[in-house]
């Protein structure tokens, strides 16, 4: 029998749909102003749903909505251990962390983000391995799962015992990112079952360098090409399409999503809500999106307004994908985890990715 | 000491002595052009060692060089479709000339050509590429059977990269007389130890020998007198080749003892995925030169040629050394 922690957190990922790219601090209630509703519920529950050594571990949570209220919900074996504010906080999670700790866990899994797994990290160091259930904004640290359902596998795999291996916490300036950069420094570090199949990679950066440059030129110049009429192109983050918009000549907000039609910028930096009312006006959509460089994600990363609902509406065959070769040659495939199985599942399959001018790369879509 | 060359996939061994005496002998000539008796009785010797018709040979000084001309010949207002990762030069050629290139990846873990990939991007005027094995990965990825299929669709050319044929010992040679469409690439550059001399030479269906009948080729007289020596005792390569996959399939066993995530091949190299960032630049310190893959594969993947046993035994202690260090300060 494994003793396994599980730490919520209830904020986390909340500020994706409404465009905020995070929740730390008073931001959090601004998501709730703009009425973002919870994540990490869902999130968990898909989690625990996908473990199989369910006779073989045993719970320990944090009351309420650190854990408890959704372990209700299951037939797992569960104790409630420590206590929470009312309104939670990051003080809360280094709290139960600790506690679990002294509990003696063989594990400790946590639902969150980026800003989470530096709370776990400042709790309990290397003392014991942990899973990330990836379900922030910002998850680019290399200590989550792919998705909820490859941390249940990596669970499982843990149970009958896999090695453990160190990775890395990030620390990104949540400011920053809100003014479009991404300013990452390493954090420290967490260890991890060591299941490569089913940890994300860590982002990498974008290269900025002249033959980088030339290389999304080459990629924005292919999608000027096969830009339509009258047709809506919710524009994603990076440099990449900041090299179309360059080309269109309107700006572009580097790490969010803009809406653009007959090569004007009609809206910049959209939430689901905006999208929503944008599609209600154009028949015709179309997503841009770039593939993360070292993971390969598409959806579910950084970007968290393109919602399952917003997926669903533009359909598989109106999302383009696009990146230089630089950094789409180096991917071994591409990931989805947007929350919602049914369209991962729909999103599955090779895909292809402009990677020049009438250049592509075929990559296979995992979930 | 001189650096250990283990990144071009070149053979250790230099070639016999007979096969330096006659290159030596042709020198004497010189300053003249080489003449088509001389090309002739090359192709007749690469007939026999090929088992094909004479006239189905192509020469070239070196297999890259036919195949930036077969690119470039063939790939013009084409779809190119090739494999990622793959031989670079190839891919650049069809950069320039392809009406759209399309890269199909070879995932991990195994490297596995997804063919169904292949069969839906197949639509008008097609130019495929495929390197049978593949290099980086070392491992073959179609059979004679599912390229048969593939050659009969409407308006597709296939070309076979085989340049490793003989450690491999695969080919679609064979299917060159049934298919038009079809060229199969090779080289003698690296299984009779004659990098230096450059000698590709291809095995070419109806329609690819028609559009090289416009380019004739002459080689230098020193390759053709080699080749010609070298091709009249073929059991000597034979004897290097089986003593490099025996060095290679030692090297692979150690490693994977060792905990080493390491690929064995169907070539006469491996592939290693180091656990450390700047493992090219750290075994070029040491003096040992490999082939850096990391911008075409994820991780830090390297290719290491095999080289003499000395040499073999010097990487695998100074990369386990380098490797262990990191393991170590994690």
């Amino acid at each position: 029998m494994k003793n396994i922690g599980l730490i919520v957190n209830p904020v986390a990922g909340m500020g994706g749909t409404v465009g905020l790219k995070g929740t730390d601090g008073d931001f959090y209630f601004k998501a709730l102003e703009l009425g973002a509703i919870p994540v990490t519920p869902y999130r968990t529950h898909d989690f625990l749903s996908f473990i199989e050594h369910r006779e073989d571990i045993k719970i320990f949570t944090p009351p309420g909505i650190m854990g408890e209220n959704i372990l209700k919900q299951t037939e797992l074996k569960y104790i409630v251990t420590g206590q929470i504010a009312e309104t939670t906080t990051s003080e809360d999670t280094v709290k139960i962390a600790r506690l679990l700790l002294e509990k003696g866990m063989d594990l400790l899994v946590f639902v969150g983000g980026d800003g989470t797994a530096r709370n776990i990290y400042d709790a309990i160091g290397l003392q014991i391995p942990v899973i990330g259930v990836p379900s922030g904004v910002k998850v680019f640290s290399s200590v989550f799962a792919l998705s909820a359902r490859a941390a249940g596998s990596m669970l499982d795999r843990f149970v009958e015992g896999s090695e453990v291996e160190e990775q890395e916490v990030l620390d990104i300036d949540e400011d920053a990112f809100r003014k479009n950069r991404l300013s990452a420094r390493l954090y420290g570090y967490l260890r991890v079952p060591r299941i490569k199949e089913f940890l994300q990679v860590g982002k990498k950066a974008s290269t900025t360098g002249s033959s980088a440059r030339e290389n999304k030129d080459k990629v924005s110049r292919d999608l000027l090409e096969q830009m339509e009429k009258d047709t809506l192109y919710l524009l994603g983050p990076g440099t990449t399409m900041k090299s179309l918009t360059d080309r269109l000549g309107i700006p572009k907000t580097l790490m969010g999503i803009d809406a653009v039609v007959n090569e004007k910028l009609i809206q910049a930096d959209v939430n689901e809500k905006d999208i929503l009312e944008l599609y209600d006006k154009y028949e015709r959509r179309k997503i841009a999106v770039t593939p993360l460089g070292g993971n390969g994600f598409i959806f579910g990363r950084g970007s968290r307004q393109f919602t399952p609902r917003v997926i669903t509406l533009t359909g598989k065959d109106n999302i383009i994908l696009a990146g230089d070769m630089g950094k789409m040659g180096t991917l071994d495939c591409l990931h989805v985890d947007t929350g919602d199985l049914d369209v991962d599942r729909s999103l599955a399959g090779p895909a292809k990715i402009i990677t020049g001018y009438h250049e592509k790369i075929i990559l296979e879509v995992k979930y | 000491m001189s650096d250990i060359r283990m990144h071009l996939n070149e053979l250790p061994w230099p070639p016999s002595s007979s096969v330096i005496k006659a290159a030596k002998a042709s020198l004497d000539k010189m300053n003249r052009y080489s003449d088509e008796n001389s090309h002739n009785d090359l192709k007749r010797y690469l007939s026999e060692y090929s088992n094909t018709s004479e006239g189905r040979i192509i020469l070239s000084p070196g297999s890259d060089i036919l195949l930036r001309d077969a690119v470039h010949l063939w790939g013009y207002g084409r779809k190119v479709i090739t494999l990622c990762p793959s031989f670079l030069p190839t891919v650049s050629s069809a950069r320039q000339t392809a009406s759209e290139l399309i890269n199909i990846r070879l995932p991990l873990p195994d490297f596995n050509f997804n063919i169904d990939m292949l069969d839906t991007e197949i639509e008008g005027p097609c130019l495929i590429i495929l390197d049978n094995p593949n290099n980086p990965t070392g491992q073959l990825v179609i059979s004679p059977e599912h390229l048969s299929r593939l050659l009969k669709k409407q308006n597709v050319l296939i070309i076979m990269d085989e340049a490793y044929y003989e450690f491999s010992g695969a080919t679609c040679a064979q299917l060159v007389d049934e298919f038009p469409n079809l060229l199969v690439t090779r080289t003698l550059d690296k299984v009779m130890s004659m990098a230096g001399m450059r000698m590709g030479y291809g095995i070419a269906g109806d329609n690819f020998l028609k559009g090289f009948a416009d380019f004739p080729v002459y080689l230098p007289r020193a390759t053709l007198s080699a080749c010609v020596a070298a091709l009249d005792d073929t059991e000597k390569a034979e004897k290097r080749v089986r003593k490099l996959i025996n060095e290679r399939n030692e090297m692979v066993t150690e490693l994977e003892g060792k905990g080493v995530r390491v690929w064995n091949t169907h070539t006469n190299f491996i592939v290693i995925n180091s656990k450390v960032a700047e493992i090219v630049n750290r075994l070029r310190d040491k003096g040992i030169l490999v082939k850096d893959l990391s911008d075409q594969m994820p991780g830090n993947f390297i290719r290491v040629t095999i080289g003499k046993p000395k040499e073999n035994r010097y990487f695998l202690k100074r990369f386990m050394k380098i490797e262990k260090g990191i393991i170590e300060n994690v």
